[in-house]
């Protein structure tokens, strides 16, 4: 069974591998410079260390560690930062006077005068005037920005129009319009309301069952039963579990060069959806996320135990930013530190809704954010992302170790890790390279319209299966050209894929289903130290800094404080994200809390009472209603961080059960309805209208959770579902949703592709590829096919029953007549009238009140 | 709440066409409040915008070459590599050294004079020799980035890493587009190893994105054809039932821009089948149009019909085109570069030469630059690693061009070292310093073209330093 300790070594032989490639030139322009941890200290070990370390320490001198060798020995101190030529490390090795009876390889001098030349030898204190420039951004005032400040709960203000409060929430809202003379609009019909309901509980219309049964209830607390029953729905967990990943920017892909699949991402998707089914507490769903691993001392290496599973899986969430650390070798030190930082980042902003990325570089121009609080935070994470001992992402076939945590018996375990780094692996990895490289040359061919003779396509195969060095390159266009054409026009090729795939199948036979997580977790309890970085520059490091919180949020008083891991023998971890989540939800923090009630206020309203959901900070827009803000802060937190009664509280609310009905007057005064005096009408998002296409026409399947579907490229060159496999109809949040090959339908209605990011609030835009995809697109062809179909045989062929069940599958409601009319009209316009049913439904899919909740 | 493109669009668009039933329906007053409305949103849309200061360029055609190609031996002629053929390099070349060697390969195709400007064009590109006086090179180019994702992002993007906008979105975000039926920006063909990031509207809102267009008459854009199994005429009716179902539902919200826009929309993407399928239809051009792209090639024919195609989109008013010239297989040539390099050339020659030809003789280069580049050049040394000699990537010197609206053409700007290897210091050319150039002569302050993003105004060129290369401006 693998420790830690060799999960180290195994990952640094890695690593260096990769460096002792770079490093036989240092390209001066690519600003290569060595690190210390990875590629020094593995060298002065190898060759150095014997004599001078920390046991036998000749001339004083002790090479095993950064501090040692930047002190020296008995002849004074042995590097001069940036002049080879003066210091005595280099002089000795140049010479070969050191190692005794030995040398240093061409490759390992370079990378020694390399790191002497441009290593990162950090400044040991920060200067006094950027101490004063510090203390001058850090005021009083600063302390008290109002998301700074703790949210206090207000009594709910005294109101004239005391037939519109229900709850507190009206009370505030309705304060404000009466400053105005405004009132709010009455309650909104009964159906709109459910439709209203259901789309923002499950992200799907109400069946038309539903809809009866509603409306029939007359007692009292029909709607809230309502709510009730359909926060209890399993659908209630996709939908606001499609929320959060926009949140956390999750997608199926990474980001890297050929934009590669993660292959478990899904079980971070899964643990959502039932986070929230199971209505886990918020507090606990934030701390799971940032610090999983360490709530449950997680020891890497060891499998682990059932219970640690679901936190080890949340930790998913700080694994959701692109990674293009893949694929590579050499030159990356610049983009650990893209990943780390982007990781950082985005976790923040989600829960804390502070923009910090401003102070990577600088402090911040407009916000008391210090660069040094910028590398005080990513400290806090490096344990994970650590330049210096960095794991890779993708490692389906070896080597071993990865940032995955692999959860199988030891032995199991052990097995596998050799299977896969056996050369049984690697010729399966080389099969899969050479399908690769053979679609590559056929595409290629096809592409600049080569007729291939029989000789030069049984060359190009013969190439392929000799060449000692396939060079596979994964990221070649695949342009509009799909499989299908390709094989249609070169037979060969299926039939070779064929092949290939059954001797994949043969020789994976014998070897065993891994079972993983892709988590997050301290690589060691002792990080590299984290700098700041000038110009957030690695190349230029500045004082060193440990783990910390914005200085602005700190209580001058009482400081939060990083325990030292080496007093804690018990941990396996730092302990410091969890330090960082446990401060995060205590219930002094004055942003955490906001900052999620905002995001369940934009979820329902479709904007946030802080509109710039992820900036609380001073470029943010302030609180439209900062009293009821913080009174559902407060009120959440009192409630433990119950969402599904905060859900509860603003369903119930007059202000929720508007009508979303224009008043002029109002409208001008108020364009953007900051002031709540309707129910804004929204428009819905690209997978409730997906979803709703398949409910309606009967299609959807109910399939919860597991591994993605996979997309493919329709005949235009569209991604769409394969249909082809299990089960194309499922809900969308089900379809693999990678950054660079997204669905086309939910691309053109605004669905993330997480190329930025994450993206906590959606782009409603109104753009003709929506048009097309309803004109023309596939999915909608298909479902309103079914649908007409679906309603025919209900009615036996009735048409006018069809119509009438239509309207009430989709728009939950009867026809009016002037609706009705053209419907009529279609088919009989239609030669063959089914048809022109069809057609009919399709343009109701495509209508307003299909696309908007009102 | 963010609604794109199109609340003062359908206004506009209401008083000339399939708006008007609409607004022609409200009172006199209530279009008054409309428009009151509307004036206090910010909208973004595709509705033409005033440049900053008078523009030179009116669009852009951006060819961009992913993978590295080889400009030492395609227009940058280095005498002196044939001094050291074979011998190593008279100074360290420091590659990214996995195989590198320091054996200096000299090009192995001859170069040729052209024009009056004089310049040597390798044999490789005959169609371009005839054109290369409209032209103008910067031959001291330098990127920061060595491996391909990462510099073409840069190259694109201003940034190495994914996430943000491209420079065809902020053209677009700047100065929308003159064709009311097209979007503003269109990328043609794939190539870049980031994919459609490299034509990303990023955080930009998304009416910005680059829309995807292949040159195949049939199925240009993605759902642009009617299917197969509805006829013209239940399509005719399919959209006046959208059109009906949308005006009934919408008497509810008489007010809102967004349900208007909708309905709009459906008329605009009527209008972009008719009009897309029509740019896309090359069976109108002249044969000698069609010669002088070689639509017909057999090599050449594919990339022909892009840059046929992108004449047709800037002619019809798009703003900004970008075409990626990977088809022809892969300019990332690590090996076998003599197999490789003529194929590739071949491949784009007769097209981009074409395009510069046609574009002159039908004067509309005088408005329209055409910026060529890929994201990093190749070294002069051989790659050690292969039997079938290759050069590795070089981001320390290389060659892009530049020809028509604005530009000096026939003239030369900066140097790299007698190798090719290295920009010489005082020339040495960023991305920034392109980006600022092309927005410049778009009548466009760099400075300027902003968009707020997570607290900062952020710009295509944003804190990199940039500057506008006046030497190369007419």
């Amino acid at each position: 069974m693998l420790d830690i300790r060799m999960i180290k070594t195994a990952g640094s032989v890695c690593l260096r591998f990769a460096i002792a490639a770079g490093a036989v030139a240092i390209p001066s322009l690519a600003q290569r410079a060595p690190l210390f941890n990875s590629e020094i200290q593995p060298v002065l070990e190898k060759k150095c260390v014997s004599c001078h370390g920390e046991q036998k320490k000749m001339a004083a001198l002790d090479l095993s560690n950064f501090a040692g060798v930047m002190k020296g020995g008995s002849s004074g101190p042995v590097i001069a930062p940036g002049k080879p030529e003066r210091s005595l490390l280099w002089k000795m090795i140049e010479s070969d006077k050191m190692p005794l009876g030995g040398t240093l390889t061409i490759a390992e001098k370079q990378t020694i005068r390399a790191y002497i030349e441009q290593g990162r030898f950090p400044r040991e204190e920060m200067d006094a005037a950027q101490q004063a420039r510090e203390a001058a951004l850090i005021t009083p005032q600063a302390r008290n920005w109002w998301s700074f400040r703790k949210p206090v709960k207000a009594a709910a203000p005294a109101v004239k129009n005391r037939d519109q409060v229900s709850t507190a929430i009206d009370a505030f809202v309705l304060a404000k319009l009466e400053e105005r003379g405004w009132k709010m609009r009455p309650e909104a019909d009964r159906v709109t309301l459910l439709r209203r309901a259901y789309f923002d509980l499950t992200g799907l219309p109400p069946a038309p069952a539903e809809v009866k049964a509603f409306v029939s209830d007359k007692s009292a607390d029909a709607y809230e039963k309502v709510i009730d029953k359909l926060v209890e729905s399993p659908g209630y967990g996709e939908h606001w579990g499609r929320h959060w990943l926009d949140v956390a920017g999750y997608s199926d892909s990474r980001g890297d060069a050929g934009d590669s699949d993660r292959e478990v991402s899904w079980k971070y998707r899964d643990y959502v959806i039932r986070a929230f089914n199971k209505n886990k507490p918020i507090d606990r769903f934030i701390l799971e996320q940032l610090a999983g691993d360490q709530v449950v001392n997680y020891k890497p290496g060891s499998q682990p135990s059932p219970e640690q599973i679901e936190p080890l899986t949340a930790t998913g969430f700080l694994r959701t930013t692109a990674d293009i650390t893949d694929n590579q070798t050499i030159y990356e030190v610049d983009k650990y530190f893209d990943a780390l930082e982007k990781a950082m980042e985005t976790s923040l902003s989600a829960i804390t809704g502070l923009t910090v990325g401003c102070a990577k570089c600088h402090d911040h121009k407009f916000d008391p954010i210090l660069q040094k609080d910028y590398y005080k935070l990513l400290a806090a994470y490096q344990a994970v992302w650590d330049p210096e001992n960095w794991l890779a992402g993708n490692l389906k076939y070896g080597p071993w170790p990865s940032r995955m945590i692999l959860d199988m018996e030891p032995a199991q375990r052990d097995a596998w890790i050799k299977e896969v780094t056996s050369s049984g692996a690697r010729s399966i990895r080389r099969q899969d390279d050479q399908r690769e490289a053979a679609y590559q040359r056929y595409r290629a061919e096809l592409r600049v319209g080569r007729e291939l003779s029989e000789e030069v396509r049984a060359q190009i195969r013969k190439d392929i299966e000799a060449d000692p060095d396939l060079d596979v390159d994964r990221n070649v266009p695949k342009d509009f050209i799909t499989d299908q054409e390709l094989e249609k026009r070169f037979p060969e090729l299926s039939k070779w894929k064929d092949e290939i795939n059954a001797r994949r199948i043969r020789g994976r036979k014998t070897s065993i289903e891994p079972n993983y997580i892709e988590a997050a977790w301290d690589v060691s309890k002792k990080p590299s130290p984290t700098y700041v970085l000038m110009r957030g520059n690695y190349l230029a490091p500045g004082a060193e800094v440990g783990p910390g919180i914005p200085e602005v949020l700190e209580n001058p008083h009482s400081r939060l404080k990083f325990a030292d891991p080496e007093d804690h023998p018990e941990w396996n971890h730092t302990g410091r994200r969890l330090t960082l989540a446990k401060w995060l939800v205590a219930p002094e923090n004055p942003l955490v809390a906001r900052v999620f009630v905002n995001r369940v206020w934009q979820f329902h309203f479709g904007e946030g009472i802080v509109r710039t959901v992820d900036d609380f900070g001073v470029q943010g827009a302030r609180p439209t209603h900062p009293e009821l803000l913080d009174y559902l802060a407060v009120s959440f937190q009192e409630h433990g961080w119950d969402l599904k009664w905060l859900t509860k509280q603003i369903m119930l609310s007059r202000v929720y059960r508007q009508s979303s009905e224009e008043v002029p007057e109002y409208m001008t005064a108020d364009p953007s309805g900051k002031l709540l005096w309707r129910k804004p009408p929204v428009r819905l998002s690209a997978e409730t209208i997906r979803d709703s296409m398949l409910k309606v026409s009967g299609m959807l399947s109910d399939k919860m959770y597991g591994a993605p579907e996979p997309v493919k490229r329709g005949p235009d060159g569209q991604w769409l579902e394969q249909e082809s496999k299990a089960d194309p109809n499922r809900r969308s949040l089900y379809l693999a949703q990678s950054r660079t090959r997204q669905v086309t339908l939910l691309h053109a209605f605004d669905a993330p592709n997480m190329t930025s990011d994450n993206q906590a609030q959606r782009f409603r835009s109104a753009l003709p590829a929506q048009s097309l995809a309803l004109m023309n697109g596939p999915l909608v062809m298909r479902a309103s096919k079914a649908f007409a179909q679906q309603v025919l045989e209900r009615s036996r062929n009735n048409f006018d029953e069809a119509i009438a069940y239509a309207f009430e599958a989709a728009y939950s409601r009867r026809a009016s007549a002037p609706e009705l009319e053209i419907a009529k009209r279609s088919i009989e316009q239609d030669a063959d009238p089914k048809e022109g049913l069809r057609l009919f439904l399709q343009a109701m899919m495509g209508a307003n009140d299909f696309l908007y909740s009102y | 709440m963010k609604t794109f493109l199109t609340r003062r669009q359908a206004l506009q668009d209401a008083a000339v066409g399939f708006g008007a039933l609409a607004l022609n329906s409200m009172l006199a007053g209530e279009r008054a409040l409309a428009a009151e409305l509307l004036a206090k949103e910010r909208v973004y849309d595709l509705a033409p915008k005033k440049p900053h200061f008078p523009a030179k360029a009116k669009n852009v055609i951006f060819i961009y070459i992913g993978g590295g190609p080889s400009t030492i031996d395609m227009f940058d002629p280095k005498p002196a590599l044939r001094k050291y053929d074979g011998k190593p390099a008279p100074f360290e070349i420091k590659g990214r050294a996995l195989n590198g060697s320091q054996q200096i390969m000299a090009s192995p195709w001859p170069f040729t004079k052209c024009g009056q400007s004089g310049r040597e064009i390798s044999n490789l590109l005959p169609h371009f020799q005839k054109v290369v006086d409209k032209v103008t090179f910067v031959r001291s180019m330098q990127t920061d980035r060595i491996d391909h994702s990462t510099a073409q992002f840069t190259f694109v993007t201003g940034r190495g890493f994914t996430g943000f906008p491209s420079i065809g979105a902020w053209v677009s975000y700047a100065l929308g587009s003159e064709n009311r039926s097209m979007p503003a920006y269109i990328a043609l063909g794939e190539g870049a190893t980031i994919g459609t990031r490299a034509h990303s509207s990023a955080w930009l809102p998304p009416v910005f994105h680059g829309t995807s267009m292949r040159a195949d008459q049939h199925a240009p854009i993605h759902d642009i054809r009617r299917p197969e199994t509805m006829t013209s005429g239940q399509q005719t009716r399919l959209l006046d039932m959208l059109r009906q179902l949308n005006r009934t539902q919408k008497a509810a919200h008489p007010f809102d821009q967004d349900l208007e826009a909708r309905i709009a929309n459906y008329e605009l993407a009527a209008r972009m089948q008719v009009e897309a399928l029509k740019v896309a239809d090359l069976s109108g051009e002249s044969e000698a149009t069609k010669k002088l792209y070689g639509v017909d090639e057999k090599v050449s024919g594919q990339f022909g019909k892009q840059c046929l195609l992108a004449r047709r989109l800037v002619e019809s008013g798009v703003r900004f085109v970008q075409i990626y010239g990977g088809g022809g297989g892969n300019w990332d040539t690590h090996n076998n570069i003599e197999g490789q390099l003529p194929g590739l050339c071949q491949y784009i020659d007769q097209g981009m030469s074409g395009l510069l030809a046609d574009l002159d003789q039908r004067g509309m280069l005088k408005d329209t630059l055409v910026v060529w580049s890929g994201e990093f050049g190749r070294l002069p040394t051989i790659e050690a690693k292969n039997s079938k000699p290759g050069r590795d990537h070089n981001p320390y010197g290389f060659s892009m061009w530049m020809a028509g609206a604005g530009m000096k053409a026939g003239f030369d700007f900066g140097q790299s070292d007698e190798l090719g290897y290295a920009a010489v210091k005082d020339f040495k050319v960023g991305h920034s310093d392109i980006h600022a150039t092309i927005q410049h002569l778009l009548g466009i302050d760099y400075t300027k073209n902003t968009f707020p993003y997570e607290g900062r105004d952020e710009s295509l060129v944003g804190v990199n330093q940039a500057r506008v290369i006046s030497e190369i401006l007419a």
